[in-house]
C-alpha cells in the first residue's frame, strides 16, 4: 500500500505540475507573437507622432496620451471612493444587513460586463449629465467599473493587518482613525497599491466603457480639456484592426505592443512596490 | 464575604460588576477596591475572568462584540462609564500592559511617543525627557539608548515587553494594568519588570494578573482569588497566601487544582 501511496503522489505531482507549465505557454506565445508582429513598427516617429494617411502611416501619440489621461482619471475618480469604502468596510463598520448590502453590491458590480458599464457611462454622464463624449465620462465609467477591485484588494489589505494593533492603538488612548492613519493604512499601503494598480491596469486596457463615452474614432490631435474627446489605444487598435482596409500589418502589431508595454509597465510597477514593501515589514 | 481592606480612599472601586460574554456569565458581581500606591494582584485559574476584569478598567471591554456589563466602576468616585467621560481619556489615565508584547510596526522611539503624540502640544524637547524616563522606568533605558530610530521588533521579547511597559508609562497613567506581563519572559526578564513594578508603585496604582502564584505572591501588597468569574477571597497577600480564609483558595496555592 505504501508503493501506491507514493506513486499516487508522483501521478498527482506530475499533472500539476504540467498545468503549472501550461498555463505560461498562451502568456509566452501570446507575447512572442506580438513582439515578432510588431517589433518592426516601432519607432520614435511610431509613438510621438499623430496618425497619417487615414492612420495607415504616422504615428499613436494621440492615442497613447489618450489612454494616460484616461488611466490618470480612473485613478483619481476610483482611488477616494474605492480605499474610504473598504476603510470603511474593513475598521468601522459592524455585520449588519446594511452591510451585507454593499458588500453583495460590490461583488455584482465586479461581475457586470464592460460593454453594460459603457451604455450605462452612456446614459448617465454623456446624455443625462451632458458631459458629452468625454474623458471626464470616460474616467468616471471606468473608474465605476474598477471600483469593486480596489474596494476588495484594499479591505484584504486592511484585514490582513494584525488586529493586535488596533487594540493597542486604542489602548494607547487612540481613537479608531488615529489607529488607521497612524499604523493600518501605512502597513496596508503596499496592498492597496497593488491593487488599485492592477484594477487601473485592466482600465486602461479595456475598449467597451469607453466605446460610448470618449473614445474618438480618428482625432489627429491632444485633447484641451477633460470635455474633449480623444483617442485611446485599445480603441485606436480595434479601429485599425476591424474598420480601416488596407491597414498594414505590423502597425496594427506595433499598437498592440505598445498597449501591452504600457500594462505591462504599470504591472512591473506594482510588483516593484510590493516587493520594496515587504523588505521593509516588520512583523 | 468580610473582606481586609486599607482605609483611606480607593483610586477604583467596583460595585457589583458582572460581564456577560453574550449570555456566559465570565464575572459574577465582583466588589473590590484597587488604592494608590499597591500592587494588587489577581490570581485564579485559567477562564476565571481575570483578563475580562483588568479590560472592564479600561473600558477595553467595549470593545468585545456581544460583551455586557452590569454593576459600576469608579475612578476617583466617578463612574467611568458616565456618558461625560471620554473612553480615550480614561484609556490614559488607566493603562494596560498585554500578555505577548505587541510593539507597533514604528522605531523604538516612536512606540514611547506613539501616546503622548495622539495629544497635542508637546514639544520635542518634553518629548525626549519623556522618553528617556519612560524607558528609565521600565528598566530598558540603558539598554535601547543608543538605538532609539530601529525597529522596535528588533528588541528581544523581554526587552519588547519592558518597551510595552515604557508605552504605557508615557502616557504619564495613574493606573497601571498588567495581563501576565511575564508569561513569556526567560527569569531575567521577569526579574527585571518586577523590580520597575516595585518602583513604580511608588506613584502609581498597580493591578496584575501575575502568571503565577508564586509570582503573587512575591509583588503583590493585596490579592484577589477569582475562580469562574467569582471573587473567593481578596485581601492583604501575604495573608492570603500563607492564611487563607476560603478552602478554595487554600487548594488552589497548595497546587491542589489549577
Amino acid at each position: 500500500m505504501n508503493v501506491s501511496r507514493y506513486t499516487m503522489q508522483k501521478v498527482a505531482f506530475a499533472i500539476i505540475t504540467t498545468a503549472a507549465i501550461s498555463v505560461v505557454i498562451p502568456l509566452v506565445l501570446v507575447i512572442g507573437y506580438i513582439v515578432a508582429q510588431g517589433i518592426g513598427a516601432l519607432s520614435w516617429e511610431f509613438i510621438s507622432a499623430i496618425p497619417r494617411n487615414g492612420m495607415r502611416e504616422g504615428g499613436i501619440y494621440p492615442a497613447l496620451v489618450g489612454t494616460l489621461w484616461l488611466t490618470i482619471g480612473t485613478a483619481v475618480t476610483s482611488i477616494p471612493l474605492g480605499v474610504g469604502a473598504a476603510i470603511y468596510l474593513a475598521e468601522y463598520a459592524a455585520d449588519s444587513w446594511f452591510t451585507r448590502t454593499i458588500r453583495l453590491a460590490i461583488i455584482n458590480l465586479a461581475g457586470v460586463p464592460s460593454v453594460v458599464y459603457g451604455l450605462f457611462g452612456l446614459g448617465l454622464f454623456v446624455i443625462f449629465l451632458r458631459f458629452g463624449m468625454s474623458i471626464l465620462a470616460g474616467s468616471l465609467t471606468l473608474g465605476i467599473m474598477t471600483l469593486p477591485v480596489i474596494i476588495s484588494t484594499t479591505e484584504q489589505a486592511l484585514v490582513a493587518v494584525p488586529q493586535s494593533f488596533r487594540v493597542v492603538n486604542a489602548s494607547l488612548g487612540g481613537t479608531t482613525w488615529q489607529g488607521i492613519r497612524k499604523v493600518i493604512l501605512p502597513q496596508a499601503l503596499p496592498g492597496i497599491m497593488t491593487g488599485v494598480i492592477l484594477g487601473l491596469e485592466r482600465a486602461a486596457g479595456e475598449t467597451a466603457p469607453i466605446l460610448f463615452t470618449v473614445a474618438a474614432f480618428f482625432l489627429p490631435r491632444l485633447p484641451h480639456s477633460v470635455f474633449d474627446q480623444t483617442m485611446a489605444l485599445p480603441y485606436h487598435l480595434f479601429v485599425i484592426s476591424t474598420q480601416v482596409p488596407g491597414m498594414p500589418i505590423r502597425i496594427q502589431y506595433g499598437t498592440a505592443l505598445v498597449l501591452m508595454a504600457f500594462v505591462l509597465t504599470m504591472n512591473l510597477l506594482a510588483t516593484l512596490i510590493r516587493r520594496h514593501y515587504r523588505r521593509r515589514r516588520q512583523w | 464575604m468580610n473582606n481586609t481592606v486599607t482605609p483611606g480612599k480607593a483610586k477604583l472601586v467596583l460595585n457589583d460588576v458582572s460581564f456577560y460574554y453574550g449570555d456566559q456569565p465570565a464575572l459574577k458581581q465582583i466588589n473590590l477596591q484597587i488604592y494608590a500606591n499597591e500592587i494588587l494582584a489577581i490570581f485564579g485559574p485559567a477562564m476565571s475572568g481575570k483578563s475580562t476584569l483588568l479590560r472592564i478598567l479600561n473600558r477595553l471591554s467595549d470593545l468585545a462584540e456581544e460583551g455586557r456589563l452590569e454593576g459600576e466602576v469608579l475612578l476617583d468616585g466617578k463612574n467611568i462609564h458616565d456618558p461625560d467621560v471620554s473612553v480615550i481619556q480614561l484609556r490614559t489615565r488607566v493603562g494596560i500592559v498585554f500578555a505577548v508584547p505587541v510593539p507597533l510596526p514604528l522605531s523604538i522611539r516612536e512606540n514611547v511617543t506613539y501616546g503622548p503624540l495622539l495629544r497635542r502640544g508637546r514639544s520635542k524637547g518634553e518629548l525626549d525627557d519623556l522618553v528617556e524616563s519612560s524607558l528609565t522606568a521600565a528598566a530598558l533605558w540603558d539598554e535601547v539608548k543608543d538605538r532609539l530610530p530601529e525597529p522596535a521588533t528588533a528588541l528581544s521579547g523581554g526587552q519588547q515587553q519592558r518597551l510595552c511597559l515604557a508605552r504605557v508609562l508615557a502616557l504619564e497613567p495613574e493606573v497601571i494594568l498588567l495581563d501576565e506581563p511575564c508569561s513569556g519572559l526567560d527569569p531575567i526578564s521577569t526579574m527585571k519588570v518586577e523590580e520597575a513594578l516595585l518602583a513604580l508603585k511608588e506613584s502609581h496604582s498597580i493591578v496584575i494578573v501575575p502568571h503565577n502564584v508564586q509570582q503573587a505572591s512575591r509583588i503583590g501588597d493585596k490579592a484577589a482569588f477569582l475562580l469562574m468569574g467569582e471573587l473567593v477571597e481578596y485581601g492583604v497577600a501575604e495573608q492570603i497566601f500563607t492564611r487563607p480564609k476560603d478552602p478554595r483558595t487554600d487548594d488552589y496555592i497548595t497546587g491542589r487544582f489549577g
